[in-house]
């Protein structure tokens, strides 16, 4: 279960897993995002590829308006996956 | 409830939280991409693991829903600029990564993926 809070302006965290059976909700989360924003993952204990997907995705629809997605706080086994696709050289990371 | 089970493996192995991490990537990457690839929703999806020499051996079979070798190249390019990056495709690169082996067999309208990933500390 992938628990989201975001607060209308910049500030979004995730909590539980970020799994492919929450791609779909988090989409319509983040698709409400509209500027720049601070991602705090430090409740989130697992994402997959469809939840990079996720991310993915929102950080090109930012950028390509001039924004700056930060993603912070993630746990050493989340950073892993972020390191062997390459998206640690793609997004900001703290 | 895979992850029930896989939770309840991890901890009468005792096997350690990065290697945890790993089998529970693989397990759920290969089984999404099953589900996702079956599309006349015919596939069941057995899945077994094991503790061996220090290795954990998961082996998932399915049966029924086509011929799709997930240890081939995936093609994905990991290293393309922001632009060009694909938003998915990642799940097997990632597995294929992670893992020590990753084997696949097709016989009888069965699908047999092996993978093997050594495990990586002693559990505190």
């Amino acid at each position: 279960m992938l628990d989201i809070t975001y607060d209308g302006t910049r500030n979004i965290s995730l909590s539980g897993r970020f799994d492919a059976s929450q791609a779909e909700k988090a989409l319509k989360v983040f698709a409400t995002v509209t500027s720049s924003c601070v991602v705090d993952m430090q409740n989130l204990d697992y994402i997959s590829s469809a939840g990079l997907g996720v991310l993915l995705a929102t950080f090109k629809r930012l950028h390509d308006a001039g924004n700056t997605m930060v993603l912070k706080n993630m746990n050493d086994c989340i950073r892993r996956i972020f390191q062997v696709s390459s998206l640690d050289r793609v997004f900001a990371i703290e | 409830m895979v992850f029930e089970f896989i939770e309840e493996f991890v901890a009468v192995h005792n096997i350690d939280l990065g290697t945890a991490f790993i089998v529970k990537v693989a397990i759920e990457e290969l089984f999404t991409n099953l589900v996702k690839y079956d599309v006349i929703g015919a596939a069941d999806i057995p899945i077994s693991l094991s503790v061996e020499g220090g290795q954990v051996i998961m082996v998932m079979r399915n049966i029924g829903g086509g011929d799709f070798d997930v240890s081939a190249a995936t093609g994905v390019d990991v290293e393309a600029p922001l632009p060009m990056r694909p938003i998915g495709g990642l799940g097997l690169h990632i597995v294929q990564s992670l893992v020590d082996d990753i084997r696949y067999e097709y016989k009888g309208q069965i699908g047999t993926i092996t993978v093997t990933k050594s495990m990586e500390a002693k559990r505190a």
